[in-house]
């Protein structure tokens, strides 16, 4: 046995020795995973030292001289040495612990494998990695890098009057954000669009969540007939492509000529409303067209879990003399909600960034006085306002981050709040 | 785990030490600095972005260049509105053109694409009225236009047997052919679009921006002066008539005009083919009336030219290029194959053009016609002028609604262009 060299083994040198990859290994006595972990290494910084040298230069200083050296390639070299960085550390902690590991099994007394052994066990060990390898390379360089180089691009000052290639950009901290609270005309932007979008957010879902409710109920009624005819047109508003179905009716809201106007308001009123210039009513037309658009889908899903009810929850109540509201209430409420939580959080979120319908239905609506954003822009719709129109990169990119910020603080806690994930099958 | 932090550390503090290098920069930037220093010879080729509808013309006419000097010209497809955007990321890496075609100055000098043109004075004074101003900025000139584009009338015969010269006697027109029961009208053209309105008020004397020497000064918007409220009211006393009806567009109008329901309209080059194919020979041309001032609606000049790279390794030979392009006989040559207006004063005074019935209002209006103000912040102008124009057609008070236009023109250009 080997047991007396063991004693002299020491995973910690093992670890210490692992600084350089590779030495640790071969103390372990696995000479050729510790020479392949060299060979790895040096292979590395051959090759990507210049991506790395000239990328960490660029994401510190984004270039000393205008014309020459252009700001935003050299971000985007920054941000692929960062991820090169991130996947070598991935590599470099795997050999730290692979070499303290492999030490500590020596302690142990345990026999070194043999080559073959070897092999199997990596291609065991490594097969799943092997596979979602390439699908996270790409998701890292499709996804994850422009969203690295639109978040570092809210702490620098990108703007029309302040464009690479002629201009570098510099790193101004914290400023774009400080400027949105304190600048009076981006402060009673950001909040006016921000209440506005909160606002659109509750009211049309919980209205399209409320008529679908409704209509679920009304529908799934033991009296009513043709029930299948009658879901099939409730559903139909999903079916037909949301882009048509907005520019349709915007046509129809079209002020001076518009259907709804001149065909129904003023026949029946004598007065149209200025659907597409007043920013109130363009407000309500919107809700009133996203309730259209929401409703099937709900109304689907709340089908399907009101046919789950059994009917004995019903007759008991019935038999307890409850009315029809108290049955709603503590019986058919209940479980809509328990079963379809999590979809209806989505909902809201997807409301809350619901670029199209905004966009197609006014551009963002009529212009507002004293504030950069129209009078029916979204949070999402001013920043492709600000990024196209106005070319305004870094405020459009720090006002993204506040809204992802929202976004996600929004989901987790409503995710966590829900009784439906906590304790699964209550009722 | 503790050993694990601190090796960790250290080799962060490493990296960051490393970060700043500039050895390596340095060398690639010298030898930059190398290259655009040397460019004295003669290249062997130039490189021009050309729109795609018209690549092969422009083909036909650097092969005679080619033939002159013997420099080969590679003429590259590329879409107008996408080449300033290519050219920020394909000039400084090497990958850009020479010479490439913009419709004006706009926001070329303020990212850096393009490089002051050397050009005798002699050649710029061949350009039409305003044309070489439309590729320039504060007074310098960075291309050279090739085509030019204005409003002009167009009339149908048919009703209209002589162009009217005044309003008085367009107003006179209108009275007579207007019958909105049969959509029938003497005079439209879509009212609320700036780019078709404020000829009238130009025409008054209103200026967008207050300019001296090429210099725009954009805290200065003239657009709720005195002139520019006349010209607002004439347009609302059209819509308050009953010549022109509110919510009126492009599209109706060529419709109309189309049918031989109009008797005036007003219209660019675009829609030439469109209204010969209609009315034949009834169609004429002809520029805009004179007001009661005694001074003509100032249309705006839209100039189309080459702009020089400022990533260019060759700008003289390029800069050649360029004049060769927009010399007398390729724009002629580029204007018998493309029926657009060439922007040489000596075409657009000829005979041939001035006595085709078809061209001579443009021939005449293009000469009246003015360069877009060159700032960028000529973008935040259109967006509210439209919002005005559509409450002045609606029967607003003109001097209230021109003021709120400013007022939002003007923050406008605080928060982006400042």
């Amino acid at each position: 046995m080997t047991a007396n060299k063991t004693y002299n083994h020491q995973p910690k040198l093992a670890l210490l020795l692992s600084v350089i990859p590779g030495l640790g290994q071969i103390y372990n006595r696995r000479y050729i995973k510790g020479s392949i972990f060299m060979i790895l290494s040096i292979a590395y910084l051959f090759v990507f030292f210049d991506m790395l040298n000239i990328g960490y230069w660029g994401l510190f200083t984004l270039g000393e001289i205008p014309g020459v050296d252009d700001s935003r390639v050299l971000l985007s070299q920054g941000i692929i040495a960062l991820i090169l960085t991130a996947f070598a550390l991935v590599f470099y902690i795997a050999n730290l612990l692979d070499a303290k590991r492999d030490a500590v099994k020596i302690l142990d007394g345990r026999e070194k494998p043999s080559f073959k052994t070897a092999i199997l066990n990596v291609w065991d060990t490594a097969f799943p990695y092997l596979l979602t390898g390439p699908g996270l390379v790409l998701l890292v360089f499709v996804v994850i890098f422009p969203l690295l180089f639109m978040g570092f691009l809210a702490f620098t000052d990108y703007t029309l009057m302040n464009s690479p290639p002629k201009n570098l950009l510099s790193w101004v901290g914290f400023d774009n954000f400080r400027d949105l609270i304190t600048v009076p005309i981006w402060r009673t932007t950001l909040f006016s669009v921000l209440a506005w979008t909160l606002v659109w957010t509750f009211v049309a879902t919980t209205l399209q969540v409320s008529l679908a409710m409704f209509l679920a109920i009304l529908v799934n009624d033991p009296r009513v007939r043709f029930k299948k005819l009658i879901r099939t047109i409730l559903i139909l508003p999903w079916a037909v492509p949301g882009f048509v179905t907005i520019l349709i009716f915007t046509a129809l809201f079209n002020d001076n000529f518009g259907a709804i106007n001149r065909d129904l308001l003023i026949p029946l009123f004598g007065t149209g409303v200025p659907w597409l210039t007043d920013p109130f009513w363009a407000r309500v037309a919107l809700i009133m067209i996203q309730t259209w658009l929401g409703f099937p889908f709900v109304f689907a899903l709340f089908t399907g879990v009101l046919q789950s009810i059994s009917s004995e929850w019903y007759e008991a109540a019935d038999m307890d003399g409850a009315s029809k509201w108290q049955m709603f209430k503590y019986i058919t409420f209940p479980h809509l909600m328990f079963a379809t939580a999590p979809l209806l959080i989505m909902q809201y979120a997807g409301n809350f960034n619901n670029f199209n319908i905004i966009y197609l239905f006014n551009q963002g609506g009529p212009a507002v006085q004293g504030q950069n954003a129209g009078g029916t822009d979204i949070l999402i719709s001013w920043v492709y306002d600000l990024t196209f129109e106005s070319n305004q990169f870094g405020m459009a990119a720090a006002i993204s981050l506040i809204l992802g910020l929202i976004v996600a603080l929004f989901a987790f806690f409503q995710f966590r709040k829900t009784s439906s994930f906590k304790e699964g099958g209550k009722m | 785990m503790k050993k694990l932090l601190a090796l960790l550390s250290i080799l962060l503090i490493l990296l960051a030490a490393c970060g700043p290098d500039r050895e390596v920069d340095e060398d690639s930037d010298t030898s930059n600095n190398g290259d655009t220093a040397a460019d004295s010879g003669q290249p062997d080729s130039l490189t021009i972005w050309a729109i795609e509808e018209q690549t092969t013309e422009i083909e036909e006419i650097t092969a005679g260049f080619t033939a002159e000097t013997g420099i080969e010209v590679e003429v590259v497809p590329f879409a107008m509105d996408e080449q300033e955007e290519a050219m920020s990321l394909d000039g400084p890496s090497g990958r850009g053109p020479d010479l490439f075609y913009q419709p004006g100055i706009g926001n070329l000098t303020l990212k850096g694409l393009v490089q002051p043109m050397n050009v005798d004075q002699e050649v710029l004074d061949t350009y039409s009225e305003g044309s070489v101003e439309a590729l320039s900025y504060e007074g310098t000139v960075y291309g050279l236009p090739a085509v030019v584009e204005s409003l002009a009338m167009y009339y149908n015969k048919d009703l209209v047997p002589e162009p009217p010269k005044t309003m008085d006697e367009l107003q006179t027109i209108a009275e007579d052919l207007t019958d909105a029961s049969k959509d029938e009208y003497g005079f439209l053209y879509p009212a609320t679009d700036f780019y078709y309105s404020f000829p009238f008020m130009a025409g008054y004397g209103a200026e967008i921006f207050t300019e001296e020497n090429g210099i725009f000064n954009v805290e200065e918007v003239g657009l709720a002066s005195e002139a520019a409220v006349k010209g607002g009211q004439l347009i609302q006393s059209w819509v308050d008539n009953d010549f022109i009806p509110k919510g009126v567009t492009s599209d109706i109008v060529s419709g109309l005009f189309n049918d031989g329901k109009v008797g005036v309209v007003i219209n660019g080059p675009w829609a030439l083919t469109d209204y010969k194919e209609a009315l034949g020979d009834s169609l004429g041309t002809a520029p805009l009336p004179q007001l009661e001032n005694g001074e003509y609606p100032i249309t705006f000049l839209g100039t189309k030219g080459w702009m020089l790279s400022a990533y260019t390794d060759y700008p003289e030979a390029a800069t050649d290029l360029a004049i060769y392009l927009t010399n007398e006989s390729s724009l002629q040559q580029y204007f018998e194959m493309t029926a657009e207006m060439p922007a040489k004063s000596a075409i657009l005074s000829s005979d041939d053009f001035q006595n085709d019935e078809l061209l001579t209002g443009f021939g005449t209006q293009l000469e009246r016609a003015k360069p877009f103000p060159a700032a960028p912040a000529l973008s935040a102008v259109w967006d509210p002028m439209e919002d005005a124009l559509t409450f002045i057609t609606e029967g607003e008070d003109v001097e209230e609604v021109l003021n709120d236009a400013v007022a939002e023109i003007k923050q406008d250009i605080e928060m982006n262009y400042k």
